[in-house]
């Protein structure tokens, strides 16, 4: 178990070199640069002669490969580097919009599980009832209907019956509290849903699975409580590959925080992400992308230790 | 005697067609939606008399209004007085060729780095490992804005950018599907009487993993269509004035007033059409590999 964990945590490093790398010499490619971004604007003819100063002072003129040295040294520190667009340090400008993100996503996680729970096993219960029916088929049309379009309809609904909309400017939960109510309870409500649309079809296929094992049989035989039966020897079982899911659940929770920000107008680290790509911010495109990164391997590790936790059986190679 | 034999064959292949259907009747459906979105999109000069670029009425008509030649438009048009049923047609085929096209390149791609990934282990396996892996755990629309950020926001780009990112997620799939192939014993025997590698991938690893690559391009076509189209609503992919699906939803929540109609029927197309790819991708994954059925 520990050498597992050792050797789990040993590979974090070179994935994240390699991510880096490729990220690196991608975002190469955007037009422009720092110094244009900068010199650029209130008046536009800049003095070429003033630009290639510029750009010799901040090195943009060294060969790319002396770039890349820089920036991985400096990254390896957990400097993220400087935001020319938002003219902050690229991790200040992450740090505050992590929270944001961050309770729409337990919410959404939250509100797929209080749904797909119950949904999943009482649909596998009674497979083929009215029930099971209705249940699949919000299933499939909650992983048809794309979440930003489901956003652009609530709103719709909402500025017509009673002429809400999301405010241009953003104001903090304490100055306008029902404003970031209704800002955060949608966007988490589609996530949630668009989640457990997909978790109650595993739900309902692993329940089916394990249903027809002896084990259970067994149980029933032996006389136990349905109660007994289905959640302690059933669902128990049947749960082991939905946690799985729930390490690319978070890549999904995260792309549709990414449109629902957008849509709500939600200060977050995907209207960050958006806004950063649409201004084609090399360094902050870059620290977004890496600290998703970073984020999403330690999830994923964990997710990979509950195994464990829940099923003593798992070995680790 | 040959008619007979022939007719006997188209019947056997009815029967099998009709069976496939009633097993599916789901998958089924899907198919004849799809067709006809397909057919929509490739036949849309014929389907409509404007054209997708013309300013055809005054902005923001209803829907079953009147365009300036007193013709009616069936879904109204938009914010520049373009028809909107001739956008939607027009941009299915953007958003179909995308969704079509991008999955197939990458998965083929995919396939085979996946093969050669399992087959040949060692130094390969391990470089192509780190590879997916680190992008792997990069949400999909995450990578996508970053490719389309760093290359521009095109049409080339968007399907290469999928066609990426369903490459990425193939590999892992063919890998550990070769893996089991590669301890079989006909691969042994073919070792044995010293075929060459390429040979042992092109004529039995590869075959043994169609149904595998199948699959995954019938699954990933609606994945990649939901992907141009989100990434176009946030305006990071496809750029106007082409219509797709996607863009033609870019500021839609900002015409609620004078264009409800603009906010609603992108996305009908999008759910309707994703819809009936899902249940195709569910019969195709029934039919390739039963041992499948039922899972997610």
């Amino acid at each position: 178990m520990h050498q597992y964990i050792l050797r789990r945590l040993l590979l974090l490093p070179p994935t994240l070199f390699f991510l880096g790398t490729i990220l690196f010499f991608m975002v190469q490619a955007i037009p422009g640069d720092v110094a244009s971004t900068l010199l650029a604007g209130e008046e536009n003819a800049v003095d070429p002669k003033t630009m290639q100063k510029f750009r010799e002072e901040l090195g943009l003129t060294d060969p790319m490969i002396v770039q890349y040295g820089r920036w991985l040294a400096q990254t390896a520190t957990g400097d993220l580097g400087y935001s020319y667009y938002f003219s902050k340090p690229v991790w200040d400008q992450i740090k505050p919009k992590i929270e944001t993100t961050l309770t729409l996503a337990i919410f959404g996680i939250i509100i797929a599980v209080v749904l797909s729970l119950p949904a999943g096993v009482f649909s596998a219960l009674y497979r083929g009832s009215l029930f099971d029916q209705i249940v699949r088929t919000i299933s499939a049309a909650g992983m048809a209907v794309p979440a930003f379009w489901l956003g652009i309809i609530i709103l719709l609904i909402l500025s017509r019956k009673i002429g809400w909309m999301p405010p241009v400017i953003h104001s903090s939960i304490f100055d306008n509290p029902v404003d970031a109510f209704y800002r955060y309870l949608f966007p988490s409500l589609i996530l949630g849903f668009r989640s457990a649309a997909v978790i109650s079809r595993m739900v309902r296929s692993m329940m089916l699975e394990v249903l027809s094992e002896d084990y259970v049989r067994t149980a029933w035989a032996k006389g136990l409580q349905p109660r007994a039966v289905i959640v302690g020897h059933a669902l128990r079982n049947a749960l082991l590959p939905v946690v799985t899911m729930f390490g690319m659940l978070v890549a999904t929770l995260i792309d549709g925080a990414v449109v629902l920000e957008t849509v709500f107008n939600l200060p977050g680290i995907g209207l960050l992400m958006v806004d950063s790509v649409i201004a084609r911010d090399a360094s902050m495109v870059l620290g977004l992308v890496l600290s998703i990164g970073i984020f999403m391997m330690i999830w994923i590790l964990l997710i990979d230790l509950s195994y464990k936790v829940l099923d003593p059986r798992v070995e680790y190679d | 005697m040959t008619l007979e034999t022939e007719s006997n064959k188209k019947s056997e292949l009815a029967s099998s067609a009709w069976r496939l259907i009633r097993q599916n009747p789901a998958g089924a459906v899907g198919s004849i939606v799809v067709f006809i979105v397909l057919m929509g999109a490739i036949f849309a000069p014929f389907l409509t008399p404007f054209d997708y670029e013309s300013f055809t009425s005054t902005r923001y008509t209803k829907p079953m209004g009147n365009a300036t030649d007193r013709s009616i438009m069936l879904l109204g048009s938009d914010n520049l007085g373009r028809d909107q049923f001739t956008r939607l047609l027009y941009g299915g085929r953007i958003s179909l060729l995308v969704g079509f096209v991008s999955p197939i390149i990458g998965v083929a791609i995919g396939t085979i780095l996946g093969i050669v990934s399992a087959y040949y282990g060692k130094w390969t396996d391990l470089l192509l490992q780190r590879l997916t892996d680190s992008l792997l755990i990069i949400p999909g629309l995450v990578i996508l804005m970053t490719v389309t950020a760093s290359f521009g926001f095109t049409i080339k780009v968007v399907l290469s950018a999928l066609a990426l990112f369903s490459m990425i997620g193939s590999i892992r799939v063919v890998r550990s599907h070769v893996l089991g192939l590669r301890g079989a014993q006909y691969i042994d025997a073919q070792r044995a009487i010293g075929s060459s590698d390429l040979r042992v991938i092109f004529l039995h690893l590869l075959p043994n993993t169609l149904p595998v690559a199948v699959v995954l391009i019938a699954v990933g076509i609606a994945g990649a269509i939901v992907a141009e189209a989100q990434l176009s609503f946030l305006g990071l992919g496809i750029a106007p004035p082409v219509p797709t699906w996607g863009n033609m939803l870019n500021g839609a929540q900002n015409r609620f007033d004078l264009g409800p109609h603009l906010a609603i029927w992108p996305g009908i197309f999008i759910s309707v059409t994703v819809l009936a790819l899902n249940l195709v991708g569910d019969a195709v994954r029934d039919i390739m590999d039963p041992r499948l059925r039922g899972r997610q």
